[in-house]
């Protein structure tokens, strides 16, 4: 019990070395610089930000997870993914408009489609290459977003198409807190997030499919060893990443509009908030996500407010969040909740 | 097969056989072609230099870096900002292009350090797609600085001296004054592209470049002989960025502009993949990687023509270049470099000249513990 | 006089203790083996004292310096090289290149003289001389412009001892040099060892599960076993030892 007093001050410097520390004291900063935001502009348009914020938060998380959990399976880095899922909201907004099947249904058929898409990309592009060796990963999966860009441009035109949104999205539906505006759109997206953040929970926890592929995740070879069918639940890893980054985009696409480039511009969101939770980490990932849409949000929202900060734009949040990220890399080189693996010798 | 050993006359000839075989064409092409191909010509030695700053990151010492190409951009817009706003030559903005990039170099190499495989790849492409963002952020007037979106023209063009004309145009050779001018261009860029190549292997043949490689190749083997890992990899970064910055600098004076589209997130995947098509880790490959960069550009859309099936825009000149990344990753992962080397071992064996160690101790006569 | 003092080292990974409490010294002069069964903590000793691995338990002195203190990188420019069980060179490189390598931290070039080619030129030459010396000392010469990738595991193994030698190693740390080694090229490994200590006056630090050889040429032997030091002394008393015997024949001896 002494050891534990005695060092207790100790650990609260440890503490804040952990990524919960780096969180808390990243927060306490981002809020001691938006005080005078506050005063100056009210608590409704504080509100309304921090609403606006948790709708891309939401997006951003889900094509967060996509890039984790092929990460987690093969420490690949899917750059193919934001383009795939784009991919995907093309076949969903085709199927709604041109043949009026309901929005909902055509968002899973269109998440079937890229999560088969998925797994014949895995067997076919990327087993045939050695983990280890990153170089032609990088080159195939920029080829194929290339080429799906490509294709999208060819078959659906490079103009912008209007989405269907997948709430109801009147400009009336909406609830009213403290005078600031939540929209059903953000309150859909978030149940949605929700949901799929629980079912990937319980299907890597609870599954037989889910043991597989932790068991694959940490040691390929040993599971092998024992029985596990590696390379299917790689490809498995695959489709589901791909399903949910349609499902990401079929989330933004309404507020974004469709066009071939539309998640190709947002997915480096997804990115930086991976990065700075920890790309082996969905729960990171998904911490991750808000504060990059909280930062992006706050800078949009008050940027012009602060006297001499007027050249603040939503696309400067990337600015900040790359320099954030690079700080939280130099002590935290997995990110906030990501795991060092222990090399051996 | 031809047998030389190293150090004897043959193989010095066979040396000389071999820089001679690829200076004439060098020094011939820009007198026999058209200006514009000139002008592209020097680019590719501009794209070079740069490809050869990335591969001393991605090839020697295996930092998958995606970013090199915002230092491409930083050492350009450092050339341009001197010339137009402080009035400087080109020549002097050379020296502190290479300072700030390679400053920019380590700062980002810093974290870079501790993070590794992909995820550098992810961190460092980020910086690719940032860096265009950044040229245009209005305050501290960086965006007039820069140009944003619109990017800058060069005010001082890089023109050749009287004495260079009198030199290099005696007999009336391109009387046109642009094509004096991309010439010229095309000399100072390959000259320069050359200072920076020698460089590089100089380096890499000395106890720097060894331990480089050792580090990427087992960096624990490199601790244990004293490679100190931090340091080492810091360095080479920012050599690798001030290299590539170089590369900027000498195609922001070729084409006498800069602009945010020449170093985005699109030109880092075509210069990796000029990079990977050349050769990864191969000195000569660099000349071609920047071929590969400006030409691959030159033709894919009209390769797009050729496809029977559409009536099709350049929306398809994106799908063939993906379709290059796959089947470059496919059957090339050597490069182009790999397949001449592979040939050239079956038509000649250089022997190396063993080191002489009869002045030094021989072995038993050294201490011995009673 | 002891050049190596190991006190209380313990090393924990999450909840399992590798190292527990170790102490022992190894003489300037000495060849010093560590032996046990698999898992005891021996390479993880190994990785402590070559700083691969951080503790923050117990001591370690060389030469009166507080060895802890220094980085892995460190330790060639204090004359500690060790070599590796499952190998550490760099397959890419040439024989020649590999053992170059081993003489980092006694070379002075730098990538700016390197570049410009100021003054480097007697080194790298010297440098070329002194590894090609380390070669024929070890008969690996025919090897030396050959990759070091597609030679014959002993053969690798006898490259890593050249690389540490460049170095005019004090203490060479060997982590299992005989494994993967056949009968013949044991046998001549100790002699090796034995030849190599006598003319360098090295302290060598040897980690080994072939037992015939670590008794053959090891002055003093310690013997762990779950972390823990069980043993130690001359082979002969370590031969006899009824420790020793429970730990590797599983016995109930008393």
């Amino acid at each position: 019990m002494t050891a534990v007093t005695t060092e207790s001050r100790g650990s609260f410097l440890t503490w804040l070395k952990t990524g919960s520390g780096i969180l808390t004291t990243m927060m306490v900063v981002i809020t001691i610089a938006l005080i005078p935001a506050i005063i100056q502009g009210g608590l409704k348009l504080f509100l309304q930000r921090i609403f606006d914020s948790l709708n891309n938060g939401a997006v951003y998380a889900v094509t967060a997870i996509a890039l984790v959990i092929i990460f987690k399976a093969t420490t690949l880095i899917n750059f193919a993914g934001a383009n795939i899922a784009m991919f995907g909201a093309y076949i969903c907004w085709w199927l709604n408009t041109s043949y009026g099947v309901p929005i909902w249904f055509a968002v899973f058929a269109a998440m079937g489609a890229m999560a088969v898409m998925g797994a014949v990309i895995e067997r076919s592009l990327i087993r045939p290459f050695d983990v280890s060796d990153h170089l032609p990963v990088v080159l195939i999966t920029f080829g194929l977003a290339a080429i799906l860009e490509a294709f999208a441009g060819g078959f659906w035109g490079l103009e912008f198409h209007k989405f269907p949104s997948p709430f109801p999205s009147d400009p009336k539906d909406r609830f009213t807190i403290a005078g600031a505006f939540l929209r059903h759109e953000t309150i859909g997206t978030l149940i949605v997030m929700g949901m799929m953040i629980v079912g990937v929970y319980l299907l890597l926890k609870k599954t037989k499919v889910g043991l597989a592929f932790r068991a694959v995740s940490s040691n390929p070879e040993s599971a092998r060893l024992v029985g596990v069918r590696t390379g299917r639940t790689l490809q498995a890893g695959w489709a589901l990443a791909s399903a949910l980054g349609v499902l990401g985009a079929c989330l933004v696409a309404k507020q974004t509009n469709l066009e071939p480039a539309f998640m190709a511009k947002l997915v480096i969101f997804a990115f930086a908030a991976a990065t700075l939770g920890g790309l082996d980490s969905i729960g990171g990932s998904v911490i991750g996500a808000f504060i990059v849409a909280l930062v992006q949000s706050m800078l949009t929202g008050y940027g012009q407010e602060i006297p001499g900060f007027s050249w603040l734009k939503s696309n400067f949040a990337l600015v900040l969040a790359f320099v954030l990220i690079l700080v939280v890399l130099l002590f935290k080189p997995a990110g906030l909740y990501g795991t060092r693996r222990i090399e051996r010798v | 097969m031809f047998v030389f050993h190293e150090g004897t006359s043959q193989h010095r000839m066979y040396q000389a056989f071999g820089w001679l075989l690829l200076a004439i064409p060098m020094i011939i092409a820009p007198y026999m072609l058209p200006s514009f191909r000139v002008a592209q010509l020097a680019q590719c030695a501009g794209w070079a230099v740069a490809i050869l700053g990335m591969n001393i990151a991605i090839g020697w010492s295996g930092l998958l870096s995606l970013g090199h190409i915002a230092f491409c951009g930083v050492g350009a817009y450092t050339t341009t900002i001197l010339i137009n706003e402080s009035g400087w030559e080109f020549w002097m903005t050379l020296p502190l292009a290479f300072i700030v990039c390679f400053i920019a170099g380590g700062l980002v190499g810093l974290p870079a350090l501790k993070i590794k495989g992909l995820y550098l790849a992810l961190v460092t492409f980020s910086l690719a797609y940032t860096f265009p963002i950044l040229l245009k952020i209005e305050g501290g007037g960086v965006a007039r600085r820069t140009g944003g979106d619109n990017g800058r023209n060069l005010d001082e063009k890089l023109v050749p001296t009287e004495w260079i004309r009198k030199l290099f145009f005696v007999n009336g050779e391109g009387t046109d004054e642009s094509t004096r001018i991309a010439v010229y261009k095309y000399f100072v860029t390959v000259a320069i592209g050359l200072v920076c190549f020698l460089i590089v292997r100089n380096i890499l043949k000395s106890r720097g470049g060894r331990a480089m490689i050792a580090l990427r190749d087992n960096h624990i083997g490199a601790a244990v002989s004293g490679v100190p890992l931090n340091k080492t990899k810091v360095l080479t970064f920012a050599l690798s960025a001030a290299i590539a910055g170089i590369g900027g600098s000498l195609i922001a004076m070729v084409l006498d502009s800069v602009g945010p589209t020449m170093f985005d997130a699109n030109y880092a995947i075509i210069t990796l993949m000029g990079l990977v098509l050349a050769g990864v880790g191969t000195l000569h490959g660099c000349w071609l990687g920047g071929l590969f960069v400006v030409f691959l550009q030159d033709l894919a859309p009209r390769a797009v023509g050729l496809v029977p099936f559409y009536e099709l825009d350049v929306v398809y000149a994106r799908a063939i270049y993906g379709v290059m990344l796959v089947l470059v990753a496919f059957f090339m992962p050597g490069g182009v470099v790999s397949f001449s080397k592979k040939w050239r071992a079956r038509l000649i064996q250089v022997v190396p000249k063993l080191p002489d160690t009869s002045h030094l101790p021989k072995p038993g006569a050294a201490v011995t513990l009673g | 006089m002891a050049l190596l003092e190991v006190r209380d080292i313990t090393v924990r990974f999450g909840g399992i203790v590798a190292l527990d409490g170790l102490t022992f010294d190894i003489d300037e002069g000495q060849i010093c083996g560590l032996i046990g069964p698999n898992g005891a903590g021996k390479t993880t000793l190994f990785n402590v004292v070559s700083r691969i691995y951080d503790t923050t338990e117990g001591s370690i002195t060389y030469d009166g310096q507080d060895l802890l203190s220094i980085p892995a990188h460190g330790m060639s420019k204090h004359g500690i090289y060790r070599t590796f069980q499952n190998l550490a060179l760099w397959p890419g490189m040439t024989v020649l290149d590999n053992v170059m390598v081993g003489d980092y931290s006694n070379t002075k070039q730098t990538f700016f003289t390197a570049a410009l080619r100021l003054g480097t030129r007697k080194e790298e030459k010297d440098l070329r001389e002194r590894a090609y010396a380390a070669l024929e000392e070890l008969e690996l010469q025919q090897h030396a412009f050959h990759p070091a990738a597609g030679l014959p595991f002993g053969t690798l193994k006898r490259i890593e001892i050249a690389r540490a030698l460049i170095g005019k190693p004090r203490l060479l740390m060997l982590d299992e040099p005989a494994s993967g080694l056949t009968h013949l090229e044991v046998d001549e490994l100790a002699d090796t060892i034995r030849m190599l200590r006598d003319r360098h006056g090295l302290t060598v630090l040897l980690v080994e599960h072939h037992m015939k050889m670590v008794m053959g040429i090891s002055e003093n032997v310690v013997v762990l076993n779950f972390g823990q030091k069980i043993a130690e002394g001359d082979p002969n008393h370590i031969r006899n030892h009824p420790a020793v015997i429970e730990a590797y024949l599983g016995g109930q001896a008393a």
